[in-house]
């Protein structure tokens, strides 16, 4: 019976009715078709796969990549921004010791502060890595010598850059008024950084380049702020250390001479009514540098070394008039100085 | 001038390349796409085809290798068998040939391959064997599980006692 249905089979296979009619020219068509259509899906998928294999690679270097927020030391120094966009609205100095970007005055420079122009800056590569908005300002501040030491101020400044370079916090961060701060040195790119985002929403981006790191925070100090009380606080006394006030980590102690003379009550307000807004970051200079003292000396009608930030957004705002009294003298038992403090109106 | 030769080729082997894939698949649409799905494999192989001399029989490898294949293998399908036209007029070789249709319909894949191409090809184990892929004992055994389960489905003991009937009568 095996043989039988081998037999079967055989005839089967070979002479049953297994005709199958089937057009050529649109079986090759159909063929070709899906051939092209094979062919395309094959390279969409290593289109795909290499835009994927990209895309992680890309991610798995921003996971071992610090990032521009954090701590850069070594990259920086060969690293230059690029030419940052220009203002729209050129910076002006107002009186000897601001400068107005836009609807911002920043106060406290120093009087030999020179405005840089606007087109000189514009061509040259700033190794300060600076916002690439906002209202800036590029100033330049002799630092002994032919040193120059640079100050670029933005401000308003929609994009967000990292600060490189080490965060070096500082004593005076606490009496901002509540603004956040950030300060980092970059020793390699000699720049200090500072930035600082106000209670009123106003970002701050200060970088100072040259060869003295001491000149450059005390350049940034002066126009970020120094010690003093927050904004807002009425007749706030600072107490006072008579000997070391703020610490400095390059070991330079600001020493408060002692036989300064007090520094008579001023009344008035220390800015213009057109200046006049409620987003004043204020700080008063307990003992100011020599830097700010000779700003001081040589700016009188402004309130001697306080160093202010002042907002002019809100001119209906609560104006603000600082002043400084000092102590009398037997509240001190030891003979030290007396105590400035700050009367802020508000 | 590939896709020229390609086309000729077509034209004129397909009568019976369309004829094996109706043997190897046993129904009318699952042979139409094998032989499609052939094709556009031997097309994009054509010039190595093209320069092996037998494109009829890579064709014909094509289709084996891709009937068994696990790819197809896992395409949904259901046996249906058809009721093919009888092309002689003896009754009891169209139920024959009807059960054995459809019996053959039940098989899987791979034990009708295997029986297409010891049967209709004529070739051995190891030449089945080296085209699918398996090793010669495995061609037995897949041969041996084929017949058993046609000679169960077709009960041979009816085709038994009808062939000796059929020889009764033609004895004198």
């Amino acid at each position: 019976m095996t043989e039988k249905l081998e037999e079967l089979l055989a005839t089967e296979f070979r002479d049953g009715p297994y005709e199958l009619l089937v057009d050529a020219d649109r079986l090759t068509a159909t063929a070709r078709r899906r051939r092209s259509r094979r062919t395309a899906t094959t390279a969409a998928a290593a289109v795909c796969g290499v835009a994927l294999a990209a895309t992680a690679g890309v991610g798995l270097v921003n996971v071992f990549d610090p990032g521009p927020g954090t701590v850069q030391s070594a990259s920086s120094a060969a690293a230059t921004s690029p030419v940052p966009a220009p203002s729209t609205v050129a910076p002006q100095r107002v009186g000897a010791d601001g400068v107005r970007l836009g609807d911002a005055v920043m106060r406290g420079l120093p009087a030999e502060a020179k405005l840089v122009d606007a087109g000189v800056t514009a061509g040259r590569p700033s190794t300060a890595v600076l916002p690439r908005t906002g209202d800036r300002a590029v100033l330049s501040v002799p630092a002994g010598g032919s040193a120059q030491t640079e100050l670029a101020v933005v401000v308003g400044a929609e994009d967000r850059p990292g600060l490189p370079g080490v965060p070096d916090p500082q004593d005076w961060f606490g009496s901002l008024g509540g603004a956040q701060a950030l300060l980092t040195v970059d020793d390699s790119a000699e720049t200090t950084y500072l930035t600082m985002n106000t209670p009123a929403g106003r970002r701050w981006h200060l970088a100072a380049t040259g060869p003295d790191a001491a000149a450059r925070l005390d350049l940034i100090r002066s126009g970020g702020g120094g010690p003093g009380p927050p904004r807002g606080v009425t007749r706030r006394r600072r107490r006072a250390r008579p000997h070391r006030v703020g610490g400095r980590r390059d070991g330079h102690r600001r020493l408060i001479h002692p036989r300064r003379p007090p520094v008579p009550a001023r009344a008035g307000p220390a800015t213009p009514a057109s200046w006049g807004a409620s987003h004043v970051i204020r700080a008063t200079r307990i003992a100011a540098h020599p830097t700010t003292n000779r700003s001081a000396a040589a700016t009188p009608a402004s309130s001697p070394g306080a160093t202010t930030i002042a907002a002019a957004q809100n001119t209906q705002a609560r104006a603000t008039t600082p002043q400084e009294t000092t102590l009398p003298p037997s509240k001190h038992p030891q003979g030290a100085p007396g105590r400035r403090t700050r009367n802020t109106v508000v | 001038m590939t896709d020229t030769t390609f086309d000729e080729f077509v034209r004129q082997a397909l009568p019976g390349l369309a004829r094996y894939a109706y043997v190897l698949a046993g129904d009318r649409h699952a042979a139409e796409d094998l032989l499609q799905d052939s094709l556009v494999r031997a097309m994009g192989a054509w010039s190595r085809i093209r320069q092996d001399g037998n494109p009829v029989g890579y064709v014909k490898t094509i289709m084996a290798r891709t009937n068994v294949s696990w790819w197809r293998r896992r395409r949904p399908s259901v046996a249906v068998s058809e009721n093919l036209a009888a092309t002689d007029g003896a009754l009891d070789s169209v139920e024959h040939r009807d059960e054995l249709r459809r019996a053959l319909a039940t098989l899987p894949p791979l034990q009708r391959t295997v029986l297409v191409l010891g049967f209709l090809d004529g070739a051995d184990d190891e030449e089945i064997a080296s085209l699918l892929h398996r090793r010669p004992a495995t061609i037995r055994s897949l041969r041996h599980r084929a017949l058993r389960s046609l000679r169960r489905d077709l009960r041979i003991d009816e085709l038994r006692s009808l062939d000796r009937a059929a020889d009764l009568q033609e004895t004198p």
